[in-house]
């Protein structure tokens, strides 16, 4: 295998005393999906947001080879990382199209934003339909694709998505997920955090298991899919068991 | 009180409350921009108005120096807190925005004084040395205090106010100024005789209320500004710095600021101190309007305008009172209207 | 050396106008300080404790000053009479204003301050029974004994006294039952009124106690200056005072006294220095000020006060002492009654439905867990009963009476206490102090027991009910522990320690257990069986499986709003429905 784009080592997040991610590691490499799943409060969003450089982080995080350091938010994205957020932190009160447009702010300024933009419009044809509207007014679905469009604008080499599936409807949900599944085909390398173990596992190729801010299980997602411990850890079998 | 009273209080209200409404929108500008309760406005009202009628006088304006001084000052600041600032590339632009655009300025104005070269060439000189200063500003106080809180803000505003009255004196002496209208011509419509520098308040006004619009609407920068206030995690994830931003919005601010000063410089006499209440009159508009509405904020600055030009006629001592007295049931009323739960994430 | 330092510091206070090798200028300006003092002791209640940031303190002296100035000239009254005339016309006008204004939120109260102190600025400017710009001469001295205190030295004993006064009195103020419920106000409204503050009322309290403490300044500085005008009352005096509060340090009640100090030597000197530096006079400290508060913003935001508490003694923590008698408790439903009942509750946001016709009830000795995945409505839900939210439909029943829509302090009072999902203690506060805030519906005491220290009886019951409580949860030898320096894990039983202080029926838990390591999720287990076999009734919203399953009675189950299952651990576990939603769908 190649060298992974991107590289997770031993990264811990402390809010005050409280270890929220404790020494995880994890890599990614160009084309590929790998996800991080695991139940509620398991650290998943929070280890994003230190990759992302929204919160500091002790470990070290790769980017081509690069080590991030304290690098900004700003030139993480311009290096070519973006995150689609868990709340997906669009511009409510802007079109469609000024969300996205804005989705190129790091791009030169000679690019010719128009065909990037069409790119997107041909991958989330709905998002065309609505592009004069406000995306305060868009639903959960719509919204979801409008944030995964304003972040494929940058053109990252590697895309973050926070709970894709989160508060949406089963058949949205599918949707969506195929859409990511799609996404791979750009070479664009994936990191999908996923509570929906079974969907998200099914689109990725390799899967890490978070449970209280440890990675505790990992491997091929077709493996993991069928590994019992992977439920165990949402729903506390173990104790029950005994 | 007949007809041709109200008509002249209405053009009075009108033309100041024009000015309470350019200041309305600066301040909401910076506010939801950078959330500082930008309570300085004012001083840049009487900054604008001073150093113009020195420029009249002859005078050199020491506006130049301050900005000179403070450009290098927030030189020193960036170079010493952000390891960043110390690339070659960032340093080259840094010293030619902090330290080589002030010193154009210096000497542009060193040379243009002793020439009276007369409004065309003062007022954006002017104008020119008081937007940088806004910048200036904010990476001196308020960039090192971006996480803090409003109110913490609001305090640090209130001492670059308290320092910047206190230059103002320094620098322009507790003597009043008023500088040379623009034009003197009147004109009449209908009962009522217009003044020339009323219409140029008025066309100034709304040539920049349209001009920022369309920078707000059609400019990527113009957008980025807007992205940042509506959500300023969602605008860095996109790779807007929410320090740049806000940068411009206080560069805008001061620039607006100076400008509301070049226009009421001919119809008031300003003293170093006078900007402050002018400032306040703006706040009373951009809170009825929010602190986060424009065409709100602009309307109610009309409206503060003509409770003003009224009041004063009907109870000129009361005048100041009535002002800010109206303030309270709108903060009442808005502060009922927004309850809201507390953030549990 | 640190015990000598606070005796050597009133010896030389005491002594100081005594040695006629004083100079005068030196008592003038300590006069100055103390009355300062006395207006910023007043804004370290109303904003470094309350956190309300006015701009209005000058109106208030203003008012005390006019009034005394109005009656001592006017109507010939002596200022020891004026004095309670002074006080009431000022607690009247700040009643008023603080009505209006603690109602405002965020950035808009301190704006509105600033509005109605410049009004008030031009009123007393403008009044012609206040002399308009003028002011009010001729005001006499104060007099004790029939002796007229014309000099400085004299009125400094009167202006020092009133200030050691006010500073036990504010002392005494905070640490009381009112005290704990000001300062559980910068922790945030929802935890306050959680408990049963009325927070509006404790907004209040701190405005008027802050207002009055200026109004005494105004009133002694009538009488020292024996002239009025209102230049001292406007917004930039009440400006000075708030920088005097952030360089003593705004949570600080000597900070007040340290602040007014610096501030006033520092104005005092620059006022001698910079007009022979630039020439002319002018308000050139305004210029070192202003940069000075940016500066100290920046660098030390909680003032010099923290410094100088490195040199001085410190406190030892009241102990609680066992001999307190306990706190009447309420009588609880007897096992197995229905204790809450939920029915066809909903709740819209705008458009979205969060919580759709969920219902369930919970019987009085079991503890019963609400799950489901994010954003599934179990908070909503949660704030539905605690009173946070209002219901749009359906109703919430606490032993058959309707409790939807009640505010949070008065489901409090019927005997509902909570925890919060994000910890809510005040981080700088004792742990013991915080979990009396808990007990604060079972005390009575109010400012002036408070002020007096009628209230030493009843504060000695609620420490040692709370001392009880943090014993009961394993948390006896962290009583005076700063809140702050605890692990999440202990905070989040100092929260259920807090609650019980309440003494409730009903234990409401927004997950206890996250964040828990090991062995502290074991002992939290053990305290909630403990609980529950004790009587108390617990709902608690969990995400942690290992912990719930092995814990509750019965388990709710919702998602996306509605409820989905209901039942024993055991029958949840296996239904497939509850699997969909964790895992998401099977095809």
């Amino acid at each position: 295998m190649s060298a992974p784009v991107f590289e997770l080592r031993d990264v811990s997040v402390a809010y005050g005393k409280i270890e929220a991610v404790r020494r995880v590691s994890l890599e990614l490499g160009a084309g590929r999906i790998v996800t991080v799943i695991g139940a509620n409060g398991a650290g998943k969003t929070t280890l994003l947001n230190a990759a992302m450089g929204i919160l500091p982080a002790g470990g070290e995080i790769r980017f081509e080879g690069r080590a991030l350091g304290h690098d900004s938010i700003e030139a993480r994205v311009a290096a070519g990382i973006s995150l689609v957020a868990e709340k997906r932190e669009l511009f409510a009160t802007m079109s469609v199209e000024d969300n996205l447009r804005l989705g190129a702010y790091t791009r030169p300024r000679g690019e010719r934003v128009a065909a990037a933009l069409e790119e997107v419009y041909t991958l989330f044809p709905r998002l065309k339909e609505r592009r004069k509207q406000a995306s305060g007014t868009l639903s959960g679905g719509e919204r979801q694709m409008l944030a995964m469009g304003r972040a494929l604008m940058a053109r990252p080499k590697v895309l973050m998505l926070d709970e894709p599936s989160l508060g949406l409807a089963p058949r949205i949900v599918k949707e969506i997920l195929h859409l990511v599944a799609d996404l791979r085909r750009t070479g664009v390398a994936i990191l999908l955090v996923e509570q929906n173990a079974r969907a998200a596992l099914r689109i990725a190729d390799y899967g890490y298991v978070m449970e209280t801010g440890s990675v505790t299980l990992h491997g091929p997602a077709d493996t993991l899919a069928n590994d019992p411990r992977v439920i165990e850890s949402y729903l506390g079998f173990a104790e029950c068991a005994a | 009180m007949d007809s041709t009273i109200v008509l002249f209080l209405a053009q009075d209200g009108v033309t100041n409350g024009a000015i309470y409404a350019l200041l309305a929108l600066s301040l909401v500008l910076v506010f939801t921009i950078t959330r500082v309760i930008f309570i300085p406005q004012g001083e840049f009202v009487a900054y604008g108005a001073l150093t113009l009628a020195a420029f009249e006088r002859g005078v050199f304006p020491m506006t130049a120096w301050f900005t000179v001084a403070l450009g290098l000052a927030a030189f020193a600041a960036d170079v010493i807190r952000d390891p960043a600032a110390r690339r070659p590339r960032r340093l080259a632009k840094a010293l030619a925005g902090d330290i080589g655009a002030p010193a154009a300025l210096l000497l542009a104005t060193w040379v243009a004084v002793p020439l009276k070269l007369g409004p065309l060439a003062e007022v954006p000189l002017t104008l020119a040395m008081l937007a940088l200063l806004g910048p200036f500003l904010y990476r001196l106080v308020f960039q090192p205090l971006a996480e803090a809180s409003v109110l913490v803000l609001l305090i640090a505003a209130v001492g670059v106010h308290l320092a910047m009255v206190g230059l103002g004196l320094l620098v322009f002496g507790a003597e009043g100024f008023r500088t040379a209208p623009l034009t003197a011509a009147m004109f009449e419509v209908g009962p009522a005789l217009v003044s020339g520098q009323s219409l140029w308040v008025l066309g100034v006004t709304g040539g920049l209320i349209a001009a920022l619009w369309a920078f707000f609407e059609h400019t990527l920068t113009g957008k980025a500004l807007r992205a940042t206030a509506v959500n300023r995690l969602g605008a860095r994830l996109v790779g807007i710095p929410t320090t740049a931003a806000g940068r411009i919005a206080f560069a805008l601010a001061a620039l607006i600021g100076a400008l509301s000063g070049v226009l009421i410089a001919p119809v008031t006499t300003v003293f170093y101190d006078t900007g402050f209440l002018t400032g306040l009159k703006g706040f009373v508009a951009a809170i009825i309007g929010g602190l986060v509405s424009y065409p709100l904020g602009a309307a109610a600055a009309i409206l503060v305008g003509l409770v003003e030009a009224f009041a004063s006629f009907w109870a000129s001592t009361f005048k100041e009172v009535i002002v800010f007295t109206i303030i309270i049931p709108v903060l009442l009323w808005r502060s009922l209207r927004s309850t809201h739960v507390e953030d549990e994430e | 050396m640190r015990r000598v330092l606070p005796v050597a510091a009133l010896a030389v206070g005491v002594l100081l106008p005594l040695v006629p090798a004083t100079p005068e200028f030196w008592i003038t300006l300590l006069n100055y300080i103390g009355l300062s003092s006395l207006v910023v002791m007043g804004l370290v209640v109303v904003t470094g404790v309350g956190g309300m940031t006015s701009f209005g303190q000058a109106a208030f002296c203003g008012f005390g000053a006019y009034t005394t100035a109005v009656l001592t000239t006017t109507y010939g009254l002596s200022p020891w009479l004026s004095l309670p005339a002074a006080l009431a016309l000022t607690g009247v006008a700040a009643w008023g204003l603080g009505l209006l204004t603690v109602r405002l939120s965020g950035h808009y109260l301190p704006l509105g301050t600033m509005a109605w102190a410049i009004s008030l600025f031009y009123l007393f400017g403008n009044l012609d029974e206040l002399g308009r710009h003028d002011g009010i001469s001729g005001i006499p001295p104060l007099s004790v004994a029939g002796i007229a205190l014309y000099e400085g030295r004299a009125v400094y004993y009167v202006i020092w006294t009133v200030v050691l006064l006010a500073a036990v009195a504010t002392f005494h103020l905070l640490d009381s039952r009112v005290g704990r419920a000001i300062r559980a106000l910068r922790g945030g409204v929802t935890a306050a009124e959680a408990f049963g503050v009325d927070t509006g009322r404790a907004k209040l309290i701190a405005f008027v106690y802050a207002a009055l403490l200026a109004a005494v300044s105004g009133w002694l500085f009538a009488h020292v200056q024996r002239a009025v005008n209102p230049t001292p009352f406007g917004l930039n005096a009440s400006i000075e005072y708030l920088f005097m509060a952030v360089v003593g340090g705004a949570g600080h009640v000597w900070g007040a006294v340290l602040g007014a100090g610096l501030v006033t030597v520092l104005k005092d000197q620059l006022q001698a220095v910079l007009p022979r530096l630039f020439g002319g006079s002018g308000n050139y400290e305004a210029i070192v000020f202003g940069a000075l508060l940016v500066v100290l913003l920046q660098y030390a935001r909680d003032g010099l006060w923290p410094l100088v508490t490195r040199f001085l003694p410190e406190r030892a923590p009241e102990p609680a002492k066992p001999g307190a008698e306990d706190l009447p408790r309420r009588a609880f439903p007897v096992p197995g009654k229905t204790l809450l009942d939920i029915d066809a509750l909903q709740k819209n946001f705008g458009g979205l439905v969060a919580v759709r016709d969920v219902g369930f009830s919970v019987r009085a000795g079991e503890i019963i867990g609400l799950i489901g995945p994010n954003g599934a409505g179990k908070s909503t839900t949660f704030n539905l009963v605690t009173g946070v939210l209002r219901p749009s439909a359906g109703e919430v029943r606490l032993l058959g009476e309707r409790i939807g829509g009640l505010p949070s302090r008065a489901i409090a009072r019927r005997g509902v206490a909570r925890t919060f999902q994000h910890v809510k203690l005040l981080p700088t506060m004792s742990v013991l102090d915080n979990v009396m805030l808990g007990a604060h519906l079972r005390g009575r005491a109010g400012v002036a027991q408070a002020v007096l220290r009628l209230d030493r009886v009843e504060e000695e019951r609620l420490r040692w009910e709370a001392t009880r409580q943090l014993e009961r949860c394993g948390l006896g030898d962290s009583l005076h522990r700063p809140a702050g320096t605890l692990a999440l894990g202990q905070s989040r039983i100092v929260e259920i320690a807090r609650a019980l202080c309440l003494d409730p029926m009903l234990l409401l838990l927004d997950e206890p257990a996250a964040g828990l390591r090991h062995a502290e999720k074991r002992a939290l287990g053990d305290l909630l069986r403990r609980l529950r076999d004790e009587g108390t009734t617990i709902l608690l919203v969990e995400h942690d499986m290992d912990f719930v399953m092995g814990l509750v009675d019965r388990l709710v189950v919702m998602e996306f709003g509605v409820k989905i299952a209901e039942g024993l651990p055991a029958e949840i576990r296996g239904n497939p429905a509850v699997l969909e939603a964790y895992l998401g769908g099977i095809e």
